[in-house]
């Protein structure tokens, strides 16, 4: 009993000892936390200012920099003419690319014809085009083109432009173009494009019987025009004028020469207009439809006018496109009238569904074309021809093409041709 | 006391949230979906235009430059009409 009230006594001892040390720590801990929350409020409350501050820079920042835009601008103004703004490049950098197309073929044709010389040769070509671009709405374009003639390099200019993107609907034209006559002609004469490696007859060269140079000397508008509200449907347009045309001899049927210089002070003027009816949400294909005018002096007060309609489409793997030209050429009194015609009509097909390897990247090609034309020389007066050809496309713009062509012209011997040919365009 | 099945549950909820918030990534910028609605766009109009006279060529033949160039000489060529060249660019850029 008497231990248990020692015992007693000393806790209760202890406890009166201790505990002021105990609320003393319990204080003190109360005191800590409440240091450690003011310390996070201060804490907050200094990020925020600091955020404030960092918004406050950029916002200072964003204003100087368009003060500064809007001083250079002015400086810009004040110091430059209409010219100098005008030709001031848009990215600040000019531009220019070499492309074209080249290619090597051979061909074999029987005698035939009024035509004594059979063929049995290689040829090749090489037609490398510069583009050049000032700005955004300024370029320049040239192709030369050389090929291999008898014992020489014949090296012509094919054409050599400059080009404005006045608005959004005509560019101008300068220099030597292409002439804006059909389709052939601008679109699809280049040898990695066109899927055969003769020309259609009214377009042979004119020392072949064609019926237009390929190029003229003069200027040029053209552009596009969307009609109405679906997308799809336009019309195209293009007009020209030109140095004129110019012929070998005032006789009938006497091919065309080249004009770079006007040799009778009249120029030729002409265009072509152009329709896309389709709208692309019907789905039935790409239609091109367009008629074209040539009209010129070639000799005092003579004219000639050559006329054309062009139709293409497109659907899918098949196309089908087809031309006629018209040609009236006035002649000194007391001589006929020249007058020619000439029409051709392609279909093609792409093979790419066939599960075949090389078949599948194959294309099969049928021309007929024919024409007429007074007799001159050892051409042909009125020949037709029928062709056949297959396309092996290694590459998009890499081709290997295979020709025959069945020539049987009214009233002349019918022959045969074939050709190979490998083009490329880069 | 968790399970191993349990466990392996839920580190699996862990990282397959923690790479949907990785994948999910930023919002495209108004640019990006222009960008990305023209190139839809000139994939569209390649086979109505440019197809109508040549092949596609290969998408890596060119430099962006040299198809900004390329782009003005067919557009004046084919008579193209301005937004559909734009749109052909991006997609001949992209492709």
């Amino acid at each position: 009993m008497n231990r248990q009230k020692w015992v007693f006594g000393g806790v209760f001892l202890l406890s009166m000892l201790f505990s002021p040390l105990v609320l003393h720590g319990q204080e003190d801990i109360r005191a800590l936390r409440e240091e450690i929350r003011k310390m996070r409020e201060d804490s907050e409350k200094q990020r925020q200012q600091m955020r404030a501050l960092e918004e406050k820079l950029q916002r200072m920042e964003d204003q100087s920099a368009k003060k500064e835009k809007e001083l250079e601008e002015k400086v810009a103004k004040q110091t430059s003419s209409w010219v100098d703004r005008y030709l001031k490049t848009q990215t600040g950098d000019t531009r220019y690319s070499l492309t074209g197309y080249a290619f090597g073929d051979y061909r074999w044709r029987s005698r035939h014809g009024n035509q004594n010389e059979r063929i049995n040769t290689f040829g090749a070509g090489f037609n490398p085009i510069f583009l050049y671009r000032l700005n955004d709405w300024i370029f320049f374009e040239g192709e030369l083109e050389l090929e291999l003639e008898g014992t020489e390099t014949e090296v012509a200019l094919e054409y050599a432009q400059a080009n404005v993107f006045l608005n959004d609907y005509m560019t101008l034209g300068v220099g030597k173009y292409l002439t804006p006559f059909g389709e052939f002609i601008e679109r699809i004469h280049p040898a990695w494009i066109h899927k055969l490696i003769t020309r259609p007859l009214p377009y042979r060269s004119t020392g072949a019987g064609g019926f237009l140079r390929f190029s003229e000397v003069g200027a040029q508008l053209r552009g596009a025009i969307p009609l109405g509200k679906l997308p799809g449907v336009e019309t195209e347009y293009a007009v020209f004028v030109g140095n004129g045309p110019r012929f070998e001899s005032e006789e009938r049927g006497a091919p065309l020469e080249n004009n770079f210089e006007d040799n009778n002070f009249g120029k030729v003027f002409g265009g072509r207009i152009g329709l896309r009816p389709l709208p692309f949400e019907w789905g039935w294909g790409r239609l091109k439809v367009g008629a074209s005018t040539y009209n010129g002096k070639w000799n005092g007060d003579e004219w000639l006018n050559v006329w054309g309609l062009d139709a293409a489409y497109q659907k899918d793997l098949f196309e089908l496109r087809g031309e006629y030209l018209g040609f009236h050429r006035e002649m000194p009194a007391g001589v006929n009238t020249d007058r020619r015609g000439g029409w051709y009509l392609q279909g093609s097909y792409k093979l790419s569904e066939v599960p075949i390897r090389v078949i599948d990247r194959s294309e099969v090609i049928l021309r007929f074309s024919a024409l007429h034309q007074p007799r001159h020389g050892e051409i042909a007066p009125k020949p037709r021809q029928f062709t056949i050809g297959w396309d092996f496309w290694l590459t998009p713009s890499v081709v290997w093409k295979i020709e025959y062509d069945r020539d049987f012209p009214r009233g002349d011997k019918s022959g045969n041709q074939f050709l190979t040919q490998f083009a490329l365009g880069f | 006391m968790l399970s191993a099945k349990k466990i392996l549950a839920l580190l699996f909820g862990v990282i397959l949230v923690s790479l949907s918030s990785s994948w999910a990534g930023e919002a495209p910028t108004a640019e990006e979906k222009r960008k990305a609605e023209m190139f839809l766009k000139g994939a569209k109009l390649w086979p109505n235009y440019c197809a109508n006279c040549h092949n596609a060529p290969g998408p890596s033949n060119r430099s962006p430059a040299d198809w900004d160039l390329l782009m003005m000489h067919m557009r004046a060529r084919a008579n193209l009409p301005p937004d559909a060249a734009e749109a052909i660019l991006e997609y001949l850029k992209k492709r």
